[in-house]
């Protein structure tokens, strides 16, 4: 799918960053593709856009850029806003720990459209809600006792806070995302991929057999290391 | 950002911002007279109080320069820390004073090649050495390489350069990667390659001891750093 770059989000929230185009290899024309903190893609032909945010939110600002964020997305009158996060896996009870680890949260006005879709037809789990800690050894939930109290989203950044913002204004909203261990997450990355596409049907993958990768993830662990070190 | 003593001119048409304040003081700023135009004040360290009042080489200060022969360009000689929080806003002031439309910024900063991912091993790379990062709307050759993915650059250039792509103005970002911890006479000397480009070449007059001055420059920052001593 090709995404053409249309905006900027320009932000105090987001620490800055630049760097080289980070979907192509510097090509013989030597030409910079100066990317930054936070843009916007489109794609026409899909009715899409996307939104990537490169770097994280600076401290004591987070509630001002999803206040940002949701004032821009209501004022776009987008059919639907899907937020892709991660958590972690560390922080999952145990009924959790085996099957899928994909999970989704729907708002109130996107539930009755893309409900039935989720959960009868793609057999996606919705997420569970729980207590964020035990509150203690006296109120600790039982192994595998799930809580239905509220939406516990650890090393999700942001996620729920817009999503919350979003539910209130009325937007019609998804949150999906995938349990993920610290590392190289590239692998989880084409598995939430490959589930938005289920859905959405944005890339015929049976034509094009599988994702391309970006040059721009090599070096996940940093640069070649000195042998000589070991040696 | 001292606001008030900024006269509304919004008549640059070259921005300069150099964080290698030796070589802003030997090769752009030189022997010619310039004006001050403004002090950046960040407050984030106690230890850096910028004043007008502090004017030594060494002192740890963050000035706007207008060159008198060359009225239209600004050089922004950073010689503190400003922090990543602090970048936007900086950033935001700097060029609320600025009409963006003809604009040229040229960003000068050094940085650590730990921070430069490569496949080659760091003992294999010839330090010091520059890299690029241009707007969409630079024109004009780049006198390196550009920057290769992954490696990323963070901070006030990395603001500078988000800013002029989101405002459409020609702007680039030269970078320099070095191993030592504070610019040594090589790493500074490794941006005299811009001196022959636009718009760094029209805004600087030749001065013929150049070279010594910042010998000069860089033994004076010597001398305040006796860890080695």
């Amino acid at each position: 799918m090709q995404m053409e770059k249309v905006g900027y989000l320009s932000t105090a929230a987001v620490y800055p960053v630049v760097g080289n185009d980070p979907f192509r290899a510097p090509g013989p024309s030597g030409k910079c593709e100066l990317v930054t903190a936070t843009e916007v893609y489109a794609c026409a032909d899909k009715k899409l856009i996307v939104v990537q945010q490169r770097a994280p939110l600076v401290r004591g600002k987070r509630k001002q850029f999803v206040s940002e964020l949701c004032h821009w997305i209501q004022s776009c009158h987008f059919t639907k806003v899907i937020i892709v996060t991660s958590s972690y896996s560390h922080e999952r009870v145990d009924t959790q720990i085996a099957g899928t680890q994909l999970r989704f949260l729907l708002s109130q006005s996107l539930e009755s459209r893309e409900g039935p879709t989720l959960r009868d037809h793609l057999h996606w789990l919705e997420l569970e809600r729980r207590h964020p800690l035990p509150g203690g050894i006296q109120d600790a939930p039982a192994r595998g006792d799930v809580d239905q109290s509220e939406i516990f989203l650890p090393g999700a950044g942001f996620a729920k806070d817009l999503f919350e913002a979003l539910r209130s204004a009325d937007v019609s909203a998804a949150l999906l995302l995938l349990f993920c261990s610290e590392g190289d997450n590239a692998l989880d990355a084409i598995q939430l991929a490959t589930a938005i596409n289920t859905w959405l049907h944005l890339v015929d993958l049976k034509t094009k057999q599988s994702w391309r990768i970006p040059p721009s993830w090599r070096l996940q662990y940093g640069s070649t290391f000195e042998q000589i070190l070991y040696d | 950002m001292d606001t008030d003593s900024i006269v509304t001119s919004h008549f640059a048409n070259t921005i300069v911002l150099i964080s290698v304040a030796a070589f802003a003081q030997a090769y752009v700023l030189g022997e010619q007279s310039s004006d001050l135009l403004a002090v950046v004040c960040s407050g984030s360290m106690t230890s850096h109080r910028n004043s007008f009042t502090q004017r030594a080489p060494t002192d740890r200060t963050c000035f706007i320069h207008r060159l008198q022969e060359k009225q239209k360009a600004w050089v922004l000689q950073c010689n503190v820390e400003i922090s990543p929080e602090q970048a936007f806003s900086v950033t935001d002031q700097v060029f609320s004073k600025v009409n963006t439309e003809g604009l040229q910024v040229i960003v000068l900063t050094t940085l650590p090649v730990s921070g430069f991912r490569t496949e080659t091993r760091h003992s294999d790379l010839e330090l010091p050495f520059l890299r690029a990062l241009a707007t969409t709307h630079h024109e004009g050759q780049l006198p390196c390489p550009l920057l290769e993915q992954p490696t990323t650059i963070e901070g006030l250039p990395a603001q500078v350069l988000s800013y002029c792509q989101q405002h459409k103005v020609d702007a680039a970002l030269f970078a320099c990667y070095t191993d030592t911890n504070c610019p040594d006479l090589d790493t500074v000397r490794a941006f005299k390659v811009l001196l022959q480009i636009p718009p760094i070449r029209d805004i600087v007059t030749e001065t013929p001891d150049a070279d010594a001055q910042l010998k000069k420059l860089m033994t004076w920052h010597t001398k305040l750093n006796s860890l080695y001593i």
